[in-house]
């Protein structure tokens, strides 16, 4: 079934995934899928980030320096590390799903913050040791100190009909460092749109605002975005404190 | 002066001169990330190891292009690196995601961007390397210690400039420091790391951006107060 599947996409010459089928029409090369998923993630680009005092959690960083585990990679389609993740399939134009949506393909995620004792953890080139990210020894003074993951109660993934072949979602959150006992929040709200409407040319669009660290990227069908990088604007960890920024991208869905 | 006044304005002197020092540092970064943003931008080129300014081809790649990997690979060689087709690479290894295409193999080792000079309307392509001067032993990276850069600048002439700097001479000229950012393994400012950190109540906002605004508030309060009082 999937040989004969794959054959009709190859035949057709559009773009496939294996198990997903995808709108098609004679004479016309409508390239909007059924499935359109979506994956928004924010990711710290660096190995790793200074941890400053915090005066109530964790005393032995407030007189010696510590870090926080980043997430240890660079824009790409594929990256499995990052600190908050959230993932929807949209399906805008098959009547058959009313509610616009994948049941059971929304989620918000977060991995897991870790901080270290500087001095033990980095290596020579300057990222954390094996033997510090395998340490599971905590509340001490040496190698992985703590580890805490971030609620997710402000994360927040939301659909509605934009037409009747468009579909909208808004995702949005406020995610904290769970480690110290206050920290600048990762936001963003963003509205994005998956507008089949056009048969021959599908679009979205993407609008909202968020803050101005770390990075964030998404996947919309196909396509990989990279939405936002602190890094050539020279932010840093601080402009976690500032206000958020508004961002607005469009492009051909495919 | 009376007793009160005099308190006020010592107490805010006290916290005006702990506050100093770090928002010196703070002023410092901030003026320098100013002054680059007037002069410079950068535009990362995240999909290839390719770029073409001009007519003239830079290309990083690395002997593992070819071959099965899972994505937690990561192999310990040189990378290469040629401009129109010569071969200017170091020798020094670095640690390669063979698995990915485009940024993330280099991540935190080569970056390849475009750079433009604002005032001068200049274009060029610069590659940026980590380079440690580590070996390989035995299949494994030979790690030696201390921190080098090596930044490639490439112009629309196909002119190459090589600059290579340790981490203390990162910020002069100031764009050097934007492409460390690219190549150091932690988050890393232009003349200390002092706003490189994930912020926390007490730092950097109750110390020193609370301490030295109400320590100033403190003197002008108790100088204000003096003045008025002796009308």
């Amino acid at each position: 079934m999937r040989n004969s599947l794959r054959l009709l996409f190859e035949t057709m010459l559009i773009p496939a995934i294996p198990g997903e089928a995808v709108i098609t029409q004679p004479q016309q090369q409508y390239k909007l899928r059924v499935n359109v998923p979506i994956t928004f993630s924010a990711f710290i680009p660096d190995n790793n980030i200074d941890a400053p005092p915090s005066f109530v959690t964790y005393a032995y960083c407030d007189f010696n320096p510590c870090i926080y585990q980043g997430d240890n990679r660079d824009f790409t389609p594929t990256g499995t590390t990052y600190r908050v993740r959230q993932q929807i399939t949209l399906v805008p134009a098959d009547p058959a799903q009313p509610l616009g949506f994948l049941a059971g393909t929304t989620a918000n995620l977060v991995q897991p913050s870790a901080l270290y004792d500087k001095l033990t953890s980095i290596g020579l080139d300057g990222n954390l040791t094996q033997e510090a990210l395998a340490d599971t020894v905590l509340g001490d003074t040496v190698l992985k100190i703590a580890v805490g993951t971030a609620g997710t109660s402000s994360m927040n993934v939301a659909t509605t009909r934009a037409a009747p072949r468009a579909m909208q979602v808004e995702l949005s959150g406020n995610v904290t460092n769970p480690i110290p006992f206050f920290a600048c929040n990762i936001t963003w709200d963003l509205t994005v749109i998956a507008d089949g409407t056009s048969k021959s040319s599908p679009i979205y669009e993407i609008s909202g605002k968020r803050g101005e660290y770390p990075a964030y990227d998404m996947s919309i069908g196909v396509q990989y975005l990279q939405l936002y990088d602190p890094r050539p604007l020279g932010r840093t960890g601080f402009s976690l404190c500032a206000p958020t920024e508004p961002i607005s991208q469009s492009g051909a869905l495919q | 002066m009376s007793a009160a006044w005099k308190n006020l304005i010592a107490g805010g002197v006290v916290l005006v001169a702990a506050s100093a020092y770090p928002l010196t540092l703070i002023e410092r970064e901030w003026r320098a990330g100013a002054q680059f943003a007037a002069n410079f931008s950068i535009q990362p080129e995240y999909n290839e190891n390719t770029e073409e300014l001009n007519g003239h081809k830079i290309v990083v790649t690395d002997a593992f292009l070819k071959g099965q990997f899972k994505p937690e690979d990561q192999v310990s060689a040189p990378v290469k690196i040629f401009i129109d087709g010569k071969d200017v690479s170091d020798p020094s290894v670095v640690e390669i995601r063979p698995y990915y295409r485009g940024a993330n193999r280099y991540h935190g080792w080569v970056v390849m961007t475009r750079l433009l000079d604002k005032k001068s309307g200049q274009k060029c392509i610069v590659v940026g390397e980590r380079t440690l001067g580590d070996t390989l032993t035995g299949g494994k990276r030979a790690v030696q210690p201390g921190t080098e850069f090596r930044l490639l600048l490439v112009d629309a002439n196909g002119t190459t400039k090589e600059e290579r700097f340790s981490l203390d001479e990162r910020a002069s000229p100031l764009y050097r420091e934007i492409f460390v950012r690219f190549l150091y393994p932690q988050s890393i400012g232009f003349y200390s790391s002092v706003l490189d950190v994930w912020p926390t109540l007490i730092y950097p906002i109750l110390y020193p951006m609370v301490t030295g605004a109400g320590g100033f508030l403190m003197i002008a309060a108790g100088v204000g107060g003096r003045l008025l009082r002796a009308k």
